[in-house]
């Protein structure tokens, strides 16, 4: 199930928070958790087996943390416990993408060979990246002794499970949020903050990043060797924001659910494109992501305390595998790879420049951000060259044909929505939301944000959610 | 907390369980495509307000073969896609090696890329729309570039073609196969009673891709290139190769998985991108009928 669904609004939201209130406080986490095993299995139901690797994570996490907190060897059950996880991140998301490589490599090197390696095609369990990265955190914590090994199974399983925060982050430490789950905030203010934190974020997913999307996907339906110049850079403006929009509303979505139950989930951005240098960026954007990679691949690596060499080998470390979190595929290793080569050339002097000349600063992430995601977005090579080329017409490669004035017409059919997603871009409207969100205008507001998205949701417009293959 | 919340949350409960089993009894609608059309600039230059329809796909009942009886598709399924509109010029590159002149293209929103793309296809005449199918062709009136809106046989009364091209088989391929085909028939029979000289070429029903047509058979959808093969099949029968006659464009567009090309393909797996007209008019002019 996503947030952004029917069922999930007229179903699951009203039936699931009407029983957890109605419950005395003892059951809530129970509740919680049985809610959140129904939401995960609604969109497993082709895969029964999922459900049980699913369930099985949190019992071998919690005897695995139980061993590290009190058995003779920790560092031998930290190791097997990750080994368990990323094991089984790794079978479902990157062993078709080693073998098919390997395969690659095989045949451009020996071509006559005869080895063929076993295709590897399975369904990826929804959510996985963001789990086992949870999970991951738990085991690391309880071995580093930041936080008590949980001796409650059914309390771990809830944190684990808990559906905001399940199929897309943000990706919460069980420290963090252990004592909330004894003592959850729960008021009816809270409820009703909650609530219109959620419409927000549900009306940016489906009013905005949906519809923007309908361009960049517009742009592909032309076919990128037959794009104008001008259309190029809509396109991929269109898809900047519509992946902005759409993971930023999901997350404001799980936050506004989690304030719901009574906890405070970490928010996940601030306002990324207002950054003024790639640095400053990924500081705004996917926080908990970061963060998880600062605090369990950075800092044990040794952080920048080796010497300039070092700090650059662990940079690199760490932007690879961010990389590569993001989909098992080269292109999101190359992405890893050019925004480590610019956060090192900020780290070495640029930073000092863009921050004094904010002007410089946002002209210059505008191409970094725009480029950088015209990566991320293309999975193939040479269709990624040929985006290049229309982007940059001094670049060598002419379109095979060309729709005269596409980007005229699709400019005036998006043109609102982007001038609109621009202005969300700034950090006007969350401002202006902050300080007026008690009011009554702004409850009617949310409340037509509301039923516009069901409509579309209804219409059963194209909800692609990016981050959701993860 | 107190009674009377409890007692309002309780009954609130009660309630949201009745609309939830309501909801949840309806078939959904399983949205396939979306669409957002703009209206083309119309002809005398004005530009046409940009409006943004949204439609979705109604989901059709597989109806059983043999269909000897008559069943009629009203409820035929519509696929809809996304086009753009562009200004009345020409396109710049993909210019066409020789003419279709006096040649009518009938179709659905797939051919009517032709039109949306501003397409160089010299002297033709595009009687074709989103969603229009085989069973609304004869119905419904068309905007036709040069001619305004009307009817197929307004059309036809109008002006004598020499060639029409007629490509269908994807919004109606739900429908019952042989019924489908006699509708051909009567598209074919229009033709005949208003043209003195045409010849009617039958286009294949184009392919989907194979990892479309795949996803669909598997969840138990029609449109997959299985299906389309039986109709194409039916549609084959229909050829006299005097004055009507079926050429295979899938020959022209498919890749080696039997599918359409991935490279021709566009998002939804099903229409085609701006380049692939260009081929899709080149194999046609190749395959012309002498």
């Amino acid at each position: 199930m996503v947030f952004s669904s029917l069922e999930f609004l007229f179903a699951f939201v009203p039936l699931f928070f009407i029983l957890y209130f109605l419950l005395p406080q003892r059951f809530r986490n129970a509740c919680l958790l049985l809610g959140s095993l129904i939401f995960y299995a609604y969109g497993t139901l082709d895969q029964p087996l999922y459900i049980l690797l699913f369930l099985a994570s949190a019992l071998v996490n919690w005897f695995v943390g139980l061993r590290i907190a009190r058995g003779r060897h920790p560092r031998l059950w930290l190791v097997l416990g990750l080994l368990y996880d990323f094991g089984w991140l790794f079978v479902f998301k990157y062993a078709n993408f080693l073998f098919s490589s390997v395969q690659a490599a095989l045949d451009a090197l020996i071509p006559t060979s005869g080895i063929t390696l076993p295709g590897v095609d399975l369904v990826l369990p929804i959510g996985i990246s963001f789990y086992t990265f949870q999970i991951a955190s738990y085991i690391i914590d309880v071995y580093r002794r930041t936080t008590a090994a949980e001796r409650s199974a059914l309390k771990l399983a809830t944190y684990l499970y808990m559906f905001p925060q399940l199929i897309a982050g943000p990706i919460v430490t069980y420290s963090s949020i252990r004592d909330q789950m004894d003592k959850p905030n729960i008021s009816l203010a809270r409820v009703d903050e909650g609530l219109k934190d959620f419409t927000y974020g549900l009306g940016l997913k489906v009013l905005l990043a949906n519809r923007i999307g309908g361009l960049w996907t517009d742009v592909g339906d032309f076919g990128f060797d037959c794009i104008s110049t001008p259309l190029a850079w809509l396109g991929i403006i269109a898809f900047s924001m519509q992946l902005y929009f759409d993971f930023y509303g999901y997350s404001l979505m799980a936050v506004g659910l989690g304030k719901m139950l009574g906890f405070d989930f970490p928010q996940n951005f601030r306002h990324p494109y207002t950054a003024r240098s790639m640095t400053e960026f990924w500081r705004r954007w996917h926080i908990t992501l970061s963060s998880w990679f600062r605090d369990y691949v950075y800092i044990p690596l040794g952080g920048n305390r080796g010497g300039t060499l070092a700090t650059i080998g662990n940079m690199l470390v760490v932007w690879a595998f961010t990389g590569l979190w993001h989909g098992a595929s080269w292109n999101f290793v190359l992405w890893g790879l050019a925004l480590f080569v610019l956060l090192i050339i900020e780290k070495l002097f640029l930073k000092r420049v863009l921050d004094r000349v904010p002007l410089l600063g946002h002209t210059y992430m505008f191409f970094a951000v725009t480029l950088t995601w015209l990566i991320f977005a293309v999975t193939d090579f040479s269709q990624m060259a040929v985006y290049f080329e229309r982007l940059f017409p001094f670049l060598p490669g002419e379109p095979f044909m060309l729709v005269e004035g596409d980007y005229i017409t699709l400019g005036k059919q998006y043109g609102g929505l982007l001038l609109i997603g621009l202005l969300f871009c700034t950090k006007l409207p969350e401002r202006l939301y902050e300080r007026f969100k008690r009011s009554f205008v702004v409850s009617l507001i949310l409340l037509a944000v509301f039923w516009g998205s069901a409509y579309y949701l209804y219409l059963g417009l194209d909800d692609p959610f990016l981050y959701f293959r993860f | 907390m107190k009674k009377a919340l409890r007692c309002s949350l309780a009954l609130l409960l009660v309630l949201s369980c009745l609309f939830a089993v309501c909801g949840c009894g309806r078939s959904e609608p399983a949205p396939d495509i979306t669409v957002s059309v703009i209206t083309r600039p119309s002809a005398d230059g004005t530009t046409g307000t940009t409006a943004t329809t949204t439609a979705t796909v109604t989901t059709v009942t597989t109806t059983t073969e043999p269909a000897t009886t008559a069943t009629t598709a009203s409820t035929a399924t519509t696929v809809t896609t996304k086009t753009t509109a562009t200004t009345t010029t020409k396109t710049t590159a993909g210019k066409a090696d020789a003419a279709f002149p006096d040649t009518l293209f009938i179709g659905d929103s797939r051919t009517y890329g032709f039109v949306c793309y501003n397409i160089d296809v010299p002297g033709a005449t595009f009687f074709c729309a989103e969603s229009l199918n085989v069973y609304t062709v004869m119905k419904n009136a068309v905007d036709v570039p040069g001619y305004g809106k009307l009817t197929l046989e307004q059309l036809l009364n109008k002006k004598q073609f020499k060639q029409v091209y007629m490509m269908f088989g994807l919004n109606e391929i739900g429908s019952d196969i042989a019924t489908t085909a006699g509708k051909y028939q009567q598209v074919i029979d229009l033709v005949a009673e208003t043209q003195t000289n045409a010849k009617f070429i039958i286009q294949s029903s184009m392919h989907v891709t194979k990892a479309v047509s795949d996803k669909n058979l598997n969840s138990g959808k029609v449109f997959n290139n299985e299906r389309i093969d039986r109709l194409n099949a039916k549609l084959v029968e229909l050829a006299d190769n005097q004055t009507v006659f079926y050429v295979d464009l899938n020959a022209g567009m498919d890749d080696a998985s039997g599918g359409l090309s991935t490279s021709y393909a566009a998002g939804d797996g099903m229409h085609v991108k701006v380049g692939a007209y260009a081929v899709w008019r080149d194999y046609l002019y190749a395959n012309r009928i002498a």
